[in-house]
């Protein structure tokens, strides 16, 4: 008898542990359609939208050795396109044109076409808020006209679009450092927030040498949930700098004698703190610390100096400086808060914050801002001197 | 109480004031922009005054068997001067330790992994050292053995390597710079690379043959003169007009090989050098200053003192100085004064005290 | 950063303090409280990136005063 009970215990462990395979919601990766990039544009008719999912077409990816001519001719990647009312209708209606049902867990991008940026992105972010298998981290575009011309545009080098997409936009925020790159957390974070703008880098498709390139050119700034405007590359790296998102980057900058240096960013960090003065404005101090080397210089003089690395890093401190300027002042143009000084104040003065937040469209227009820039020059490379005669 | 229980052979000082002296081969470069192509005749004239000066300091410690620096300063000096000489030489190694640390922190950074933060490298190498230092001066001393000839070796077959793209003519014109410029050069090399041998009086009492220290200092600074000649001579055949410009001529030289086409890049060979002397270097210097210490305070062991001096030594080297070009500046402009004092003067003062005292004596018995 | 230094520091003093306290090196343990307060206090400050006391400065400036001439 007492053999019996253990073996029934062990029965049922057995029988529990067979249960959790996940038998029931099993999907087989041949029944998977992993889609790597998403767009989303209006539609032709008011009220809908067209959704535009690009999927990986396992069997002709191309290898980097079968590149042009032989092989399968056809594209790795497949688009498929519809229109709907709302994102999970039309993505479930995708299912009438594709074998597979669409799978998001892998996907890389979100464009939003920038009719759809205009118009107010909230309606169509909530699907990837709420469903499981899409993920927080997807990085956010804009497209220049349309997300659908973008998703097709190809590249030599990637095989899919969307993963060229999503490299360029992981490569320009570490080495030029004029776009910033935004993932869908990030994204929702700036929208939860009354006062903070959000942001997101713009894609545009451009003439090539041969035939079409997407590339990316600026940042797109949303009031609310709207695009209103956009910050072109210089206004982009201020935005940068004040965040201290800042990872790499060139500066250039003149010499006294007026040649031309450009100069490696190889590590910055980007603080601000805010106050409300005396007579209730608020007063933002910003503090970047920055550190490089020398790149590259035109001209003959010896740089290696010590008053001339003086004057280099001075030169260092104008220009960001003046980065960070063209950007507050862009951001008080259109009127949008992307730095997060709203937020900033209210986590210090939580009181006041409460009286100054319905205005604080007014409060930002008036804000004095102190930008505190602190360069050094550290290396100048292989060579101290050019090569030029003495 | 003898802080230091180990004891070397003069042939295993001998390689350890080579392979010390070795970072000559790059130490050079500081002096590669001023005295462009003549550095060779900056080297012979500086070997000539340094036999003068290490015959002064080889005199001090034969005068005082067993004793190292730090106890002979207190003997020669009287308790008072003697600390305060003993204290200012003790900071002069340190500031040794923290230069050559910067200056290998920013060695690697600028040729071999660029984006590296500056404290990372100083970390690392100040903890080999500190467990060399842990270990004491006779595992120093032997693993000098093998480092003095393998570098030896790199050094020469570099030269070797580079005979084919060697040009009498790049050696011309020959002291084509003012007298005063000459000088500087000859300060900077006596200064630097040669005359920091002056820490070894803290070594020298550790050898088994006290008293014929002479010949194994005398014979260690010729040797490691004759491979710093040889391959400075190489590399200006090499570069010639281009060794003004480069931040380390040596490396551009190496750069510049390529034996069939096959054998190229071999500047890493560069890198290891350095990274072999410099350690030599800041261990020595390490140890020195460690030793220094607990035997100016009177402590039993100098064992704990590693990892605060250490640490201290990593605080500071990490930011030294703002750029590397400020470095070089120091190195050329500044630096000979300051090492001169504690190079030149300070012996030569305690040589004279010495003296005076021998005669002092003499006069006493003879009274 | 800075907490990554207090441990850093606190496994090197559990390690290194109860070795000088079996041999009862009383005076070694007080220098070396002293020296290891000065690292702690250097490496705080390189953490928060406030300029370390710096012997170059120093030296550069009296070099300066004592030597009149120079190569320059």
């Amino acid at each position: 008898m007492r053999i019996c009970g253990r073996l029934l215990k062990v029965v049922v462990c057995i029988l529990l542990i067979l249960g959790f395979c996940g038998c029931w919601d099993s999907r087989e990766l041949n029944k998977l359609a992993i889609v790597m990039g998403m767009g989303i544009d209006r539609g032709d008719d008011p009220g809908t939208l067209q959704f535009t999912a690009q999927v990986i077409n396992v069997g002709e990816i191309r290898t980097a050795g079968e590149n042009g001519g032989g092989g399968g001719q056809g594209k790795g990647y497949v688009n498929f396109e519809d229109t709907g009312n709302t994102v999970f209708s039309t993505i479930r209606d995708i299912t009438n044109q594709s074998s597979r049902k669409l799978y998001f867990a892998h996907n890389q991008i979100l464009i939003f076409g920038r009719s759809v940026a205009e118009e107010g992105v909230t309606k169509y972010l909530d699907f990837f808020l709420r469903d499981p298998e899409t993920r927080l981290n997807v990085y956010i575009l804009v497209a220049q006209d349309s997300a659908r011309d973008v998703l097709n545009v190809e590249s030599n080098i990637e095989n899919i679009p969307a993963q060229n997409i999503k490299s360029m936009v992981e490569e320009e925020s570490a080495f030029t450092s004029q776009t910033i790159a935004v993932r869908l957390y990030e994204f929702k974070d700036s929208l939860l927030v009354k006062t903070k703008a959000a942001v997101a880098p713009i894609v545009e498709i451009s003439q090539g040498s041969d035939g079409n390139i997407s590339k990316i050119n600026g940042t797109a700034v949303f009031k609310g949930d709207k695009l209103v405007g956009t910050l072109n590359k210089t206004e982009g790296r201020g935005l940068l700098w004040v965040l201290g998102k800042v990872k790499s980057g060139i500066i250039e900058a003149r010499t006294p004698q007026g040649s031309l240096v450009s100069m490696e960013t190889v590590r910055a960090d980007g603080k601000f703190s805010s106050e409300i003065t005396d007579d209730g404005k608020v007063k933002v101090t910003i503090s970047i610390r920055e550190e490089g080397n020398l790149g590259e210089q035109e001209g003959p003089e010896n740089l290696s100096d010590l008053s001339e690395v003086a004057y280099l890093e001075q030169q260092k401190n104008n220009v960001i400086k003046s980065e960070v300027m063209a950007a507050i002042r862009k951001a008080q143009e259109l009127d949008a808060d992307v730095f997060g000084f709203g937020e900033s104040i209210h986590h210090k003065y939580p009181k006041e914050w409460a009286a100054m937040e319905d205005n604080w469209d007014e409060l930002f227009q008036q804000i004095e801002v102190e930008v505190k820039v602190d360069a050094k020059l550290r290396l100048t490379g292989r060579i101290s001197v050019p090569a030029v005669p003495e | 109480m003898k802080l230091e229980k180990g004891i070397i052979t003069n042939t295993q000082l001998m390689f350890l004031i080579i392979s010390f002296m070795e970072f000559m081969v790059l130490a050079i470069n500081f002096v590669y922009p001023i005295s462009k192509e003549s550095t060779w005749i900056a080297i012979l004239v500086a070997y000539a005054l340094v036999i003068l000066i290490a015959l002064g300091y080889t005199a001090i410690a034969k005068k005082y068997p067993g004793k190292n620096l730090v106890e002979i300063n207190d003997i020669a000096l009287g308790p008072f001067i003697g600390k305060i000489f003993s204290a200012l030489y003790i900071w002069f190694f340190f500031e040794y330790l923290i230069h050559f640390s910067y200056y290998f922190n920013s060695f690697w950074i600028t040729y071999i992994m660029t984006e590296t933060p500056r404290i990372v490298f100083v970390v690392f190498l100040m903890a080999v050292c500190a467990m060399a230092v842990k270990d004491g001066i006779e595992t120093i001393a032997r693993c000098s053995v093998i480092f003095a000839i393998l570098v030896g070796t790199m050094v020469i077959s570099i030269v070797v390597a580079q005979i084919s793209k060697m040009e009498l003519s790049h050696f011309l014109p020959i002291l084509d710079m003012t007298p005063k410029v000459f000088i500087q050069s000859v300060h900077i090399i006596l200064t630097i690379p040669f005359c920091d041998i002056v820490v070894f009086l803290m070594i020298l009492p550790y050898t088994d043959k006290n008293t014929q220290i002479r010949k194994p200092v005398l014979l260690a600074i010729s040797l490691s003169t004759a491979l710093m000649f040889i391959c400075v001579l190489a590399s200006t055949a090499v570069l010639g007009v281009r060794m003004g410009t480069s931040t380390s001529g040596t490396f551009a030289a190496t750069r510049e090989i390529e034996i069939a086409a096959i054998l190229a890049r071999v500047d890493v060979l560069i890198a290891i050098t350095l990274l072999i002397t410099i350690f030599i270097k800041i261990t020595v210097f390490y140890y020195a200053t460690v030793l220094g210490l607990a035997q100016m305070l009177k402590l039993r062991s100098y064992k704990p003192l590693i990892v605060p001096i250490g640490l201290i030594a990593c605080a500071i080297s990490a930011n030294l100085y703002p750029s590397d070009m400020e470095q070089v500046y120091c190195a050329q402009y500044i630096w000979p004064f300051n090492a001169s004092i504690f190079e030149i003067l300070l012996p030569a003062i305690t040589l004279v005290v010495i003296a005076l005292q021998s005669v002092w004596k003499e006069k006493g018995a003879a009274e | 950063m800075i907490a990554l230094l207090i441990v850093a520091f606190a496994v090197i003093l559990l390690i290194q303090v109860p070795k000088l306290i079996k041999k009862k090196y009383w005076r070694e343990l007080l220098v070396y409280s002293v020296l290891m307060t000065l690292a702690f206090v250097m490496c705080l400050l390189y953490a928060l990136h406030v300029d370390v006391p710096n012997p170059v400065k120093n030296t550069q400036y009296y070099i300066k005063e004592l030597f009149p001439f120079s190569y320059k």
